[in-house]
């Protein structure tokens, strides 16, 4: 059987039931003692975030172990099999590591690339190597694949540009100010874009110095949270020479932001660079102030079509991506070939000293040669009859070609029966 | 073969490779190369720094405009000086490329004219008034000042661009390449500030060295007149940031005027002959 993955995850699985089988870390703790304890899985990781809920084994069995998971995801979630076994994938074998290695490669996220999931994923593998519930085959297997996840994001573009509209304004912001440490941003309106957009900039750095509303109520919410200032709708202009980025997002019909108001605001900030960001549907910033100098004015539309860009980029990135996951793959399975042949060829070593240590040991009985001449004569033989085979395994482990070697060197050598591997 | 040339030629070499890396981190076949071509550059301008050295041992004087090739090679170098040192900490990709590019065609033209020209004795032989260190003094920061516009003019062409790929909205390529605004703004001004003091200091070491050589001031030589009006230029553009607080797109287009100001008069002192001329 060897390894294999059994999970749910965004593109198929609707969000009610990946919450109704999500782990949180008690029950992630719980998972997996009973995969180790109950369910005698050899090894086991559990992989759960809000997108997907994976389950990762090694099983010495024949058949896919997967009565035994649903008995655990019973045990845990207590979630019968029919609510969600129509939406479970299964891989075993080589689909199995193909699946993890595009997982730590983000190939296989909502939003291709992003580097959430690598940090995930290593989260889970400490979480089951704490738990002992990894070995030397799943342990290397995931310290390949977090190797991999990082090298895809270093190595290629995948993750380049952001693609959520409140990240794309971060990213233009931090494109006209350099890293963002005291940027002040002022917002008008307290709509879930704008919340998300101003949440956006004060984790990277911005300092949210203004909340502009008609209700001091539903501003507090939001000022409370990232330590601003509530000003009232009407005082708004007087505020603008203060900041740095200015977003707006109310639903009034007509723009508010009008071209010589900023005209004028702008002459006052001595031409210092003003980002808006106009998340409002209709505009609420007149368009024609981003022929101003130094202002830079992004709408809604804008700001998707920078996301498409950025989206339509990493899609040409996946290729590369791709590719290096098919090189892990290899690179993984010849590992596992070679270890997997490691009882043959030790059996057929010691076969071969056996001979080589009667018939040379006899030899040098009869002519007297000295014990250090007999050591080196069976060590150049010995090396030289090994050459060949271990050469021809090396080369076949990279092609999954390992098992009729050894099958050939039990059956030609009467290696006596084969060690499970 | 001298071992001048060599050393020259290593240093051209050296801004050759630096652009060509630089190219290949732009498109995106090494991701890292212009981390490799920062360290190119470096190299360049350690053996630039060698040829100075070198230069001054074998002659006893430290006189970097005696010909047309040890002019060219004295510019790049404070180019790089001003770039690598006193911008160090500002340095980026795109800047690199176009800073790199420059500095390699100037220490071509270096290669190509070297051993043109009159030697260095020959030239203090005809005109010792040019050993004075008050004649070197005045060299030293003028060049250094020029380097300083040219540093500025680059950072005011980038900040453009990226200005307008920003209006635009649907930037190329070369746009993700660039550094923030802000971070080029400072390459715009910060050259700028320390340049024009450079300058208005070289022009009074020019006034008192000119006198104590000529017994006057060469207030009409062609080069003297471009040189107020260059200054001019620059005092204005400073006096409209500090005082006027003018930044960002105003600025840029400012340092590209006072720079163009500066090429215009170099071209068209270079067929007026003065007093004031000497390769």
């Amino acid at each position: 059987m060897g390894f294999f993955v059994i999970g749910i995850n965004h593109k198929d699985c609707p969000v009610e039931v990946r919450e109704r089988l999500h782990f949180t870390s008690r029950k992630l703790q719980d998972g997996l003692n009973y995969a180790k304890n109950i369910a005698q899985f050899s090894e086991a990781m559990i992989l759960s975030t809000c997108n997907r809920v994976e389950f990762y084994g090694y099983s010495d069995a024949e058949d896919f172990p997967e009565e035994r998971y649903f008995a655990m995801m019973k045990e845990i979630h207590g979630v019968d099999r029919r609510d969600f076994e129509h939406y479970l994938y299964r891989h075993q074998g080589r689909e199995a590591l193909r699946h993890l290695f595009r997982v730590a490669a983000g190939l296989d996220s909502l939003v291709i690339g992003e580097s959430e999931i690598l940090g995930q994923l290593r989260d889970a593998f400490q979480t089951a190597h704490s738990a002992g519930c990894l070995h030397s085959l799943l342990y290397r297997l995931m310290e390949k694949a977090l190797k991999l996840g990082k090298a895809a994001r270093t190595e290629t573009l995948i993750n380049e540009g952001a693609v959520s509209i409140p990240s794309v304004a971060v990213e233009l912001a931090e494109k006209i100010f350099g890293q963002l440490t005291s940027e002040n941003v002022m917002v008008l309106g307290t709509g879930e874009m704008a919340t998300l957009t101003v949440k956006n900039l004060k984790n990277a750095g911005a300092s949210i110095r203004y909340v502009v509303s008609h209700d001091r109520e539903r501003a507090e919410k939001l000022t409370v949270e990232c330590g601003s200032e509530w000003v009232p709708f009407e005082a708004w202009e007087e505020k603008v020479p203060l900041v740095d980025i200015f977003i707006t997002a109310t639903s009034c019909p007509y723009p508010i932001v009008k071209h010589e108001q900023i005209k004028k605001l702008m002459a006052e900030r001595r031409h210092r660079p003003l980002f808006l960001i106009d998340i409002a549907v209709p505009r609420n910033v007149d368009s024609v102030i981003n022929q101003l100098d130094d202002v830079y004015l992004y709408n809604i539309d804008d700001l998707k079509s920078v996301s498409d860009r950025n989206l339509k980029h990493r899609g040409l990135e996946i290729a590369k991506a791709e590719a290096m996951v098919e090189k892990a793959l290899a690179s993984y399975q010849s590992w596992l070939e070679q270890l997997q042949a490691r009882p043959t060829v030790e059996s057929f070593e010691r076969h071969l000293d056996k001979i080589l240590e009667d018939e040379l040991g006899a030899f040098a009985k009869k002519s007297g040669i000295p014990d250090e001449r007999k050591d080196e004569l069976r060590e150049r033989i010995r090396a030289k009859l090994l050459h060949i085979p271990l050469t021809k395994i090396k080369e076949a482990s990279q092609n999954g070609g390992v098992a009729r070697y050894l099958h050939a060197l039990h059956s030609l050598f009467d290696l006596g029966p084969k060690d499970k591997d | 073969m001298s071992l001048a040339f060599v050393i020259l030629g290593a240093c051209c070499v050296s801004y050759g490779v630096a652009f060509l890396l630089h190219v290949l981190s732009f498109s995106e076949i090494w991701k890292r190369g212009h981390r490799a071509g920062s360290v190119m550059l470096q190299a360049g301008f350690l053996f630039g720094t060698l040829y100075f050295l070198s230069q001054g041992f074998q002659s006893g004087y430290f006189l970097p405009v005696v010909n047309m090739s040890a002019a060219l090679a004295f510019f790049a170098w404070a180019l790089a000086f001003v770039y690598l040192v006193l911008l160090g900490k500002a340095r980026t990709e795109s800047f690199g490329l176009f800073l790199a590019l420059l500095l390699c065609v100037l220490m071509a033209g270096s290669v190509i004219s070297f051993g043109r020209g009159r030697g260095i004795q020959a030239m203090v032989r005809d005109h010792p008034y040019l050993l004075n260190p008050t004649f070197v003094v005045h060299v030293v920061s003028a060049f250094f000042a020029y380097a300083n516009f040219a540093i500025s003019f680059i950072a005011s062409i980038l900040y453009l661009i990226e200005c307008r790929e920003l209006k635009k909205k649907s930037p190329s390529g070369f746009y993700h390449k660039l550094p923030p605004l802000e971070r080029l703004e400072r390459m715009v001004c910060l050259p700028l500030s320390w340049g024009t003091p450079l300058l208005l200091f070289a022009t009074v070491t020019g006034l008192v060295w000119a006198k104590h050589a000529f017994g006057s001031f060469l207030l009409l030589d062609p080069k003297t007149i471009v040189t107020f009006l260059v200054l001019g230029c620059y005092l204005l553009i400073l006096y409209r940031h500090w005082v006027a607080a003018v930044r960002g797109k105003e600025m840029a287009v400012l340092s590209l005027i006072a720079f163009s100001v500066i090429v215009v008069g170099f071209i068209e002192t270079a067929f007026l002959f003065g007093k004031h001329n000497f390769l």
